[in-house]
């Protein structure tokens, strides 16, 4: 029988995520804001409304950008809310198809959370605390 | 039927073009609409070894699944959904669903189509066609997906038909402890069919009035909600009122004068669930009354535990349903008259039932937005209209397994 064997891509991409799974659990997940967005810190409670779409707003007036950074989602609502992905999908199916609410975009690459989030007042992410910088502001720091 | 849709749809596209024109006056630097696109499904297989019997769902549906074979028609469904955010405070939705309706068709109804107006987090409104929230896991009891069981509890939201209506509702939130406090009040014309006896039952002028009271934190939910409809021009009962009217009997004309055109039902539930890590639990209780002739009270309960390892989720549920007519029976007509006794007897028990079961399942979910259940159910029932013969007469004194196997999907 023949070896299974790994591309050089997903090795990569698989050691990517072993690297960045290990300096988010050294460092924590940061819960970011612009810098502009007047937000010095927000609550445990406030995330999870604002990530399970029970308010829509981090600013009066414009609906919030929330979005979720996806290697982290798992560490990211086990953290905030004890459940897991499974559980988080089909909470937002109930909310999805009774049109109460859209769930959080969905980015799959850190640095462009932190691109939308510097770009956006209204934007609300979630990353690696090892890689947060000037561009954004930590308002909320999580254990995973 | 098709006048009713078309009506509602043309109600839907006058209001989002007003919508549209207001957005774009209100606001110069409004974005263009976000569309978003999607649907749900479940293909759901089941089997009893009750020869002759068909179970149901709910009373909308007019089959189910049937005794001796293996039945694809009472758990699978489809629906679609599209979405639209036109700025900041503006949104509409449009779904349709297929299933199996009143009429053993599986013709796509419209649901959960309307016009929003979000101008904070306090403050919510909608028109068009919703629904009503009675379901703590779900406000819509066709995805699903967004289900730990293969079903919502036939027992206590089996028997809640009617749960749409052409309406409004406004909806007003704040924060309460740790949670969100939040108070729906809705109003319309109620929408949706019921099948019982083997035909199909519309009323034709049904008024929705109720409220919804909920908190929600991130390992609780409660929910309070009361509704009450309001049924005129029902002439199903008619024959029989002027069948009695016309018997020289004290009895019978006192009888047949409380025979109304109109119906009142009551409806009231209360609800917990709780999340924490793995373990989740959910109770329901619900109370009905009808209050006009065939006058009724009853009451429902379901609970399910269920225990998350990995991407399984075993869970176990039991529910019970209790409804039964207040009337008097005895007639005392005159023998000749037994037939005319037995119709009163028949229309006395129409929605007669007393059902439990007990539940033993898992869902696997094996891939983003698919789901595997896997389920088996025992189900008791001394007389039940969710559980019906070949000519769609409640059965009695029932005591059937049912294995069901479902996938579920959200795209």
């Amino acid at each position: 029988m023949k070896p299974a064997t790994l591309r050089p891509t997903r090795l990569l991409l698989a050691l990517w995520l072993a690297l960045y799974g290990a300096a988010a659990a050294a460092h924590g997940i940061a819960v970011i804001v612009n810098p502009d967005s007047g937000i010095d810190s927000i609550s445990r409670e406030e995330v999870s409304h604002l990530f399970l779409g029970r308010i829509k707003h981090l600013l009066p007036g414009t609906p919030a950008l929330v979005i979720d950074t996806v290697p982290l989602r798992q560490a990211f609502y086990q953290s905030l809310v004890r459940r897991g992905i499974p559980e988080i999908d089909a909470y937002w199916a109930r909310l999805r198809f009774s049109g109460r609410t859209q769930p959080p975009l969905q980015i799959e690459d850190a640095a462009v959370v932190i691109e939308r989030v510097a770009r956006d007042r209204n934007a609300i992410g979630y990353i690696s605390g090892a890689v947060v910088d000037s561009r954004v502001k930590t308002v909320l720091r999580l254990e995973d | 039927m098709k006048t009713r849709h078309s009506t509602t749809l043309r109600l839907l596209a006058l209001l989002l073009s007003l919508s549209a024109g207001t957005a774009a006056g209100a606001d110069a630097d409004a974005e263009e609409p976000v569309w978003r696109f999607g649907g749900f499904g479940t293909v759901g297989a089941g089997y009893h070894g009750s020869d002759g019997l068909t179970y149901r769902r709910d009373l909308e549906q007019a089959g189910g699944h049937e005794g001796g074979r293996l039945g694809f028609r009472g758990d699978s469904r489809i629906g679609v959904q599209a979405s639209a955010s036109f700025d900041a405070r503006w949104s509409a939705q449009i779904q349709s669903v297929s299933r199996l309706d009143s009429e053993g068709k599986w013709t796509p109804q419209l649901s959960w189509t309307f016009l929003r107006y979000t101008p904070s987090d306090t403050l919510d409104m909608r028109i068009g066609r919703l629904g009503v929230d009675l379901y703590l896991d779900g406000d819509s009891r066709h995805v699903g997906y967004a289900f730990t069981t293969v079903r919502p509890a036939p027992e206590v939201l089996g028997v809640v038909t009617q749960d749409l209506f052409d309406g409004i509702d406004l909806t007003l939130r704040r924060p309460a402890g740790d949670g969100l406090l939040s108070l729906r009040l809705y109003g319309g014309h109620s929408r949706g069919d019921l099948s019982l006896y083997g035909n199909r039952f519309r009323p034709s002028d049904a008024r929705r009035l109720g409220a919804t009271l909920d908190w929600v934190s991130d390992g609780l939910t409660l929910r309070a909600a009361w509704g009450d409809t309001y049924t005129s021009h029902d002439r199903a009962l008619a024959p029989l009122a002027a069948a009695l009217a016309a018997v020289p009997d004290v009895v019978a004309q006192q009888r047949a004068a409380q025979i109304d055109a109109s119906h009142h039902l009551t409806f009231a539930g209360l609800g917990a669930l709780y999340e924490r890590g793995p373990f989740s639990a959910q109770a329901l209780f619900s109370w009905s009354r009808f209050s006009q002739f065939p006058t009724y009270r009853g009451n429902g309960a379901s609970v399910l535990l269920a225990y998350r390892v990995g991407a399984w989720k075993p869970y176990i549920s039991y529910s019970r349903l209790s409804l039964d007519p207040q009337e008097q029976r005895d007639l005392s007509l005159p023998v000749p008259l037994a037939g005319l006794q037995a119709s009163y007897d028949r229309a006395v028990d129409r929605l007669t039932m007393n059902q439990r079961s007990i539940g033993v399942g898992v869902r696997y979910d094996f891939a983003r937005n698919y789901a595997l259940k896997f389920q088996v159910d025992h189900i008791d029932a001394a007389r039940s209209m969710l559980i019906v013969d070949a000519r769609g007469m409640a059965a009695r004194d029932v005591g059937m397994t049912l294995y069901s196997a479902t996938l579920d999907f959200v795209f």
